[in-house]
């Protein structure tokens, strides 16, 4: 598996997780749905980053794999400062 | 050539000060932006890579090798986050904060002053003498809160109150990390860590008293002045008992058996001559939580059986090692501990352009499954749900009452501690935090004793651990000191105290704090009052190392 599509899959699974999460609410109004859907996300993003980071940069040595792992945390960062 | 000497070499004024430009993003914008926590980390983060990549030799490899060190971090941190949330999250489904909260006004005649000193400041410092690691104020602040203290408060007191048994705390973890790493002999090291730690022990008692009372009555020297007898006999009660414990019994367990002292002395203060209790007015005093509609028909006991079992459990297990040799029973703590439940990812040596070098790890940073405090935390809430269970109590809707909370406060603070931690981790894995110690000890020659406590602070604010910045600095500080000339044992005990300090303002921890009170986002507003107590208390123990290093060179081993 190349990273890119490495990086497709795990972002629709978490967009899943994310959305199951909203859909079993507590409540929240619509601004803090949004953050925490976004959240969920990023930090879904986050550790997605991490596998490939620490599996395929660290690990084995590989710049493709690190430079995927951040621009995966690096997104979520972006979107944290842009929606938080 | 040792990593110190690497980045002596490679000290440029523009890398001192673009190595301290992520710190310095990151405090600004939390604290004068009033920025969210996870927003500043995240920027501070994006930041300190692009510092490593051009200015410290850093690569791809060794930026994510950096930035993932960081997230693994966070594991441990968040097991304890989740955790104390649902904890509070149980009790407060339960409804038993209003009968904790009446059985504490009534225990302390309604007198706030002492609860903010007792419940506030001395129950998570004892309990800081066993467990550590941030979970005394993620438990304590939910309790204030449910007394009807306002959130910040309710982070900011234990936050101050825990810290001066951080070093002799955890079993004495902090300390033992500094011994070891220094070489140095553990009796006058044990000594001389202490004799530090009593003015920073009278000083936390203070700043507690004088903080709680601006906030309540916008005066800080109200309360300070009335219960003056309070906050300074506590300090110094439990100073000298640290300092006793540390010295003649054991520095694993000083922290905790002068915790104790200062439970006994603050269930003694109303009674005691010079204390003045609180007048019956006012409307400033703060009110106590609304009732919830339905009124709870639970005992203290039942109420508070969480937290019991919370501490039942941790004493069990990390009190074990200790009782076996004393009693003869079973080591749990050492066979929870075996090799094969510790886990943590191989980690291959990782070199920056700079020459500065991560050696290799065969564990990274391993989790102690079965006893890390995050475990016993979720441990504690299952066997509470259970004897709640069993005692026929247990309300029908506690399960989605608390995975709504915790789903609710969960989402930021994992945030802010998963980027602020890949900050730490890149400016780690880069020397970038060692660049600056370096810096300080260079620049400042024969005053350095007086910012050897800061650099303590530097390392626990960015680890979020007194155990972590002693094992960064402790070995630096004790060259710096040979070089110098003056006493390794005093600057090694200026190291630990300023660790024990940067505790109460360093971002982690107080996210770890501010999520269980739910008002993630806020930390700046924490770290604002904390920072300033940390920085002066940092002077006045500086000032302390500066006369010792100064006129009694001798008597600190010199």
């Amino acid at each position: 598996m190349v990273w890119w599509d490495c990086c497709w899959r795990c972002s629709r699974r978490w967009l899943w997780v994310a959305n199951f999460s909203i859909k079993r609410g507590v409540g929240m109004t619509g601004k803090d749905a949004l953050k925490r859907r976004v959240g969920i996300i990023c930090i879904g993003l986050m550790w997605t980053g991490f596998a490939m980071m620490y599996f395929g940069g660290v690990r084995n040595g590989s710049v493709g794999w690190s430079v995927a792992g951040l621009l995966a945390a690096g997104m979520a960062a972006l979107l944290i400062l842009k929606f938080w | 050539m040792s990593a110190i000497q690497v980045m002596e070499q490679s000290f440029t004024l523009s890398r001192w000060l673009l190595g301290l430009s992520p710190i310095l993003l990151v405090s600004v914008l939390m604290i004068r932006g009033r920025w969210a926590g996870s927003k500043a980390g995240a920027l501070a983060w994006l930041w300190a890579m692009v510092v490593a990549v051009t200015v410290f030799g850093g690569n791809a490899i060794t930026v994510a090798s950096g930035s993932a060190k960081g997230l693994w971090e966070t594991v441990f941190i968040l097991a304890i986050i989740w955790g104390a949330m649902s904890i509070y999250g149980l009790v407060d489904a339960m409804q038993g904060f209003p009968v904790i909260t009446d059985t504490f006004n009534r225990v302390t005649g309604g007198d706030r002053l002492l609860q903010v000193l007792v419940i506030g400041m001395v129950f998570p410092a004892w309990m800081q003498g066993v467990l550590g690691f941030g979970t005394p104020v993620a438990v304590t602040a939910p309790l204030l809160l449910g007394l009807g203290f306002d959130p910040v408060i309710s982070v900011v007191i234990p936050a101050l109150g825990h810290s001066w048994t951080i070093t002799f705390g955890s079993l004495g973890s902090s300390y033992w990390v500094l011994q070891r790493f220094t070489g140095l002999a553990e009796g006058p090291l044990a000594l001389w860590s202490a004799i530090l730690f009593v003015p920073m022990t009278v000083m936390v008692f203070f700043f507690g008293t004088f903080y709680y009372s601006r906030r309540i009555y916008g005066c800080g020297w109200r309360e300070v002045r009335r219960g003056w007898f309070a906050w300074l006999s506590l300090g110094l009660v439990q100073a000298v008992a640290l300092l006793v414990f540390a010295t003649t019994v054991s520095p694993s367990i000083a922290g905790f058996l002068a915790g104790f002292v200062g439970l006994v002395w603050g269930a003694l203060l109303r009674r005691m001559p010079f204390y003045k209790p609180a007048e019956a007015d006012s409307g400033h005093v703060p009110a106590p939580p609304p009732s919830r509609g339905e009124k709870s028909a639970l005992t203290f006991h039942q109420a508070f059986l969480p937290y019991y079992v919370v501490i039942a459990v941790v004493f069990v297990v990390y009190l074990s090692p200790f009782a076996s040799q004393l009693l003869g029973t079973p080591n749990l703590r050492a066979a929870l501990e075996a090799e094969r439940f510790r886990l943590g990812p191989y980690w291959p040596e990782i070199r920056t352009a700079l020459g500065f070098v991560n050696p290799s790890e065969t564990k990274y940073s391993p989790l102690k499954v079965f006893t890390m405090p995050g475990t016993l935390i979720f441990a504690s809430l299952a066997l509470s749900v259970m004897i709640y269970r069993l005692l026929g109590i247990l309300r029908a809707d506690v399960g989605r009452k608390v995975s709504a909370r915790l789903s609710k406060a969960a989402v930021p603070a994992s945030l802010t501690l998963m980027t602020l931690s890949m900050m730490a981790g890149v400016m780690m894995e880069h020397g970038i935090t060692t660049l600056l110690a370096v810096a300080t000890a260079k620049a400042t020659g024969m005053i350095y004793p007086f910012f050897a406590n800061y650099i303590g602070q530097l390392g626990a604010f960015i680890t979020g651990s007194n155990t972590a910045s002693n094992l960064l600095f402790g070995a630096f500080q004790r060259d710096a000191a040979l070089v110098l000339g003056v006493s390794p044992y005093l600057i090694a005990g200026l190291q630990t105290v300023g660790g024990a300090i940067g505790n109460i303002h360093c971002p982690l921890n107080v996210v770890l704090a501010t999520s269980t009170v739910g008002i993630p986002g806020r930390e700046g507003e924490v770290i604002s009052q904390t920072l300033v107590a940390g920085l002066i208390m940092g002077a006045v123990i500086g000032l302390v190392g500066l006369l010792l290093a100064l006129f009694a060179p001798v008597a600190v081993g010199g």
